[in-house]
């Protein structure tokens, strides 16, 4: 199996079965656009990660390699969020901002697998919870006035529990 | 060349300059300097940019230099840039376009000597948000935060709004993915019980302002019994994008089907419960503004079934359940004009005589699926009507539960003609015998078998199943012996539901376990045992292709 190597934002370069590294579309484009020799060394530069995330992230696509391609209609997209497995679960208990991290590099890499789990252990996160909770958890700060505040308080009164 | 210094998307040239001029073209015809400018500023500075329009041939293009290789890199590696509706196609410019300052060469490609000032990129980056704190979730961009809030539940959702500025502008945007809406607890979260029994119709109108122009479906086919009538008024003025609508669980009012009529002209599938009036004429007008209907569904609908002739000719499906006032006169009238449908399903309808069977052999030749059940059995029903539903060759999937009237004879008639059936449901139907069980096993496409309740029937040998991957016999009479069989000959056997038959016992599981072992296609057996005789406890033989449920 012929190997690819990435480099990190911070320099370092990681070895990566091709097959792997092609879950990542942005990878999987990049190589296709431009062609690959197989005989050559060559390095693929991703200055939007770094070498901690790209770890974590090569460690993800490692474990999920066999999975079927996900289905490619967004609309009719499942709302559930319990369903992540217990393996990704396990992989994602890290901290806040390596999450965000992870995040952001599913995006850019554009692997739809890891974006999903991500994006739904942050939702669950939020799930339950009021606004002030929410900004307690996510260290957001409140930049409504008292006035606006209590106008879309108003408005979304009716969603809450009495 | 120097074998390893070289990136695969060639981030110098071959001279070792290193490329921060991109090419860009198919461009817009009316794409400016500034567009260009403003666009490519997102990925790095600009240090120059030139626009070559040519307005005979549309063949724009334009050159953008970057100050720096990284935001070259970032800019050629931006995924579907929009620029004036176009998709833009970016290369890097030709080695003998490259500039070569001084500066730059100097770099020359060597991460280390980037380092420092990528990272000082990705902290302006960083700060956007919140700045005072690196793990902020407001670091995130506004796709991922959207991807996030999506996955929240409505209740959710809303109550996210009130969090802050950023987030509320945010969310009012990510409804555009909301595409479909049920009353269920998985849609609507935290406030909503499992029923979603609390979610009222106020709620509703509150959450179709915010995305009922997006949605393609909604389903109100379970309803609280706080949601009225009024809810199919509300939706048809709101959601006037819909093509799929299900409001079986509603009793609608006649201005709800009205609200239909002058709002929703997309509708492909359209299924309606029971109306509190007889809604002829008005569905007769609702299909009028709706030509692309394909599926038309009435569940308990106090129809008469005169709106079945004004149906789109290219309608697909018909289902009619439960509708107690429909005419046979009407029906067969409709089956007459609508020839063409693939698939008709009448369950529970008085109004299935021999005339309607007849009818349907006769004129209904494209039928793919048919399901009727529930034939009543007072009828004047003669062996030969039934009989017509055997000349329709096409038909690949037959329900024919719940039925009396059909017999061996029928079953033989059906597999001389019915070659291409792959899916049989015969459940309930007790004037079938062993003697017809043995016409079935010709059927060589058949992928699923249904048979449950069946009471007389004791031994189904099959001996050409190569196709076949589930059976369900809940309450069979089936011994071991038989079963042990059915799992030999059939490799492809996917699901095997024994559930309630009480002969069935350990002896099966074994033989299965032995059989399944063997098989070559890394095909998996389910098979369903519960209210079997089956003992787990001394079943201890383990087949990496049988997997035991027990479900009731």
């Amino acid at each position: 199996m012929p190997n690819i190597k990435l480099q990190s934002s911070d320099g370092e370069v990681f070895e990566v079965d091709v097959d792997i590294a092609k879950c990542s579309v942005t990878i999987k484009t990049m190589l296709e656009d431009l062609g690959m020799d197989e005989d050559e060394e060559e390095v693929v530069p991703l200055p939007n990660v770094n070498s901690a995330i790209l770890r974590k992230v090569i460690q993800w696509a490692t474990y999920h390699k066999d999975d079927p391609p996900p289905p490619e209609d967004d609309e009719n997209k499942d709302k559930r969020t319990d369903d992540i497995s217990s393996w990704d679960a396990d992989f994602l208990k890290v901290d806040q901002g390596t999450l965000y991290e992870l995040i952001l590099a599913a995006n850019y890499l554009d692997i739809k697998g890891l974006l999903e789990v991500t994006c739904k252990t942050v939702a669950n996160m939020i799930k339950g919870k009021t606004p002030e909770e929410v900004r307690k958890t996510f260290n957001i700060k409140n930049d409504f006035s008292p006035s606006e505040e209590e106008q879309v308080r108003k408005e979304n009164e009716w969603c809450e529990e009495k | 060349m120097d074998k390893t210094s070289i990136p695969i998307f060639t981030s110098i040239t071959n001279d070792g300059v290193p490329v921060r001029k991109i090419f860009v073209s198919n461009l817009a015809r009316r794409t400016t300097f500034r567009d260009l400018i403003k666009l490519f500023s997102n990925y790095g500075e600009v240090e120059s940019c030139f626009l070559r329009r040519n307005p005979r041939n549309r063949n724009n293009y334009a050159f953008v230099t970057f100050n720096s290789l990284y935001a070259a890199i970032r800019a050629r590696y931006a995924r579907k840039l929009v620029l004036r509706s176009k998709y833009l196609k970016i290369q890097a410019a030709n080695p003998w376009h490259q500039p070569r300052n001084v500066k730059n060469k100097r770099k020359n490609y060597n991460v280390k000597k980037h380092k420092s000032k990528f990272n000082k990129m990705s902290n302006d980056i960083r700060n956007r948000g919140d700045g005072e704190d690196e793990i902020s979730i407001q670091k995130l961009n506004d796709d991922c935060l959207m991807h996030i809030f999506c996955h929240l539940p409505i209740i959710d959702k809303i109550r996210a709004e009130r969090v802050c500025k950023r987030w509320k502008a945010l969310i009012k945007k990510s409804w555009y993915n909301m595409k479909r809406l049920d009353l269920l607890y998985t849609m609507w979260g935290s406030l909503a019980d499992i029923n979603g029994r609390e979610v009222t119709i106020h709620m509703i109108r509150k959450i179709l302002y915010r995305c009922g122009s997006y949605l393609n479906e909604v389903d109100l086919s379970l309803v609280p019994c706080y949601v009225h009538q009024h809810a199919v008024t509300i939706i048809g003025k709101l959601c006037r994008n819909l093509q799929i609508i299900d409001i079986t669980g509603l009793r609608v009012s006649r201005s709800g089907i009205y609200s239909l009529i002058n709002n929703c002209h997309k509708l492909t599938k359209l299924s309606i419960g029971p109306t509190t009036y007889a809604c002829d004429i008005d569905l007769q007008k609702l299909f009028q503004m709706n030509p692309k209907l394909q599926y038309f569904e009435v569940y308990q609908t106090p129809i008469s079934g005169r709106c079945l002739l004004h149906l789109p000719m290219n309608i697909e499906e018909i289902v009619l359940n439960s509708c107690k006032h429909l005419q046979e006169i009407s029906l067969l009238e409709a089956i007459m004009k609508l020839r063409g449908i693939k698939a008709l399903t009448i369950n529970k309808c008085d109004c299935i005589t021999s005339n309607v069977i007849r009818f349907i052999g006769t004129y209904c030749r494209n039928l793919e699926v048919l399901k009727l059940c529930y034939i009543p059995s007072t009828s004047n029903f003669q062996l030969l009507d039934t009989l017509h539903i055997t000349l329709l060759t096409n038909l690949k999937i037959l329900t024919i539960s719940e039925n009396a009237v059909i017999t061996d004879r029928f079953l033989f008639c059906l597999v001389t003609t019915c070659q291409n059936l792959t899916y049989l449901d015969i459940s309930s139907c007790y004037g079938i015998t062993n003697f017809g069980m043995t016409a079935i096993t010709t059927l060589s496409e058949l992928e699923v078998l249904i048979m449950n309740n069946m009471p007389v029937v004791t031994v189904v040998q099959l001996w050409d199943a190569a196709n076949l991957q589930k059976i369900e016999c809940r309450s069979s009479q089936f011994m071991d012996g038989v079963i042990i069989n059915l799992i030999k000959s059939a490799p492809q056997l996917k699901v095997l539901d024994l559930s309630e038959s009480q002969f069935i016992t350990n002896t099966t599981l074994e033989e299965a376990a032995t059989i399944t072992a063997s098989r070559t296609n890394n095909v998996i057996l389910k098979i369903f045992v519960g209210g079997t005789s089956v003992d787990l406890c001394t079943f201890n033989n383990v087949s990496p292709f049988l997997q035991i449920v027990i479900a009731l």
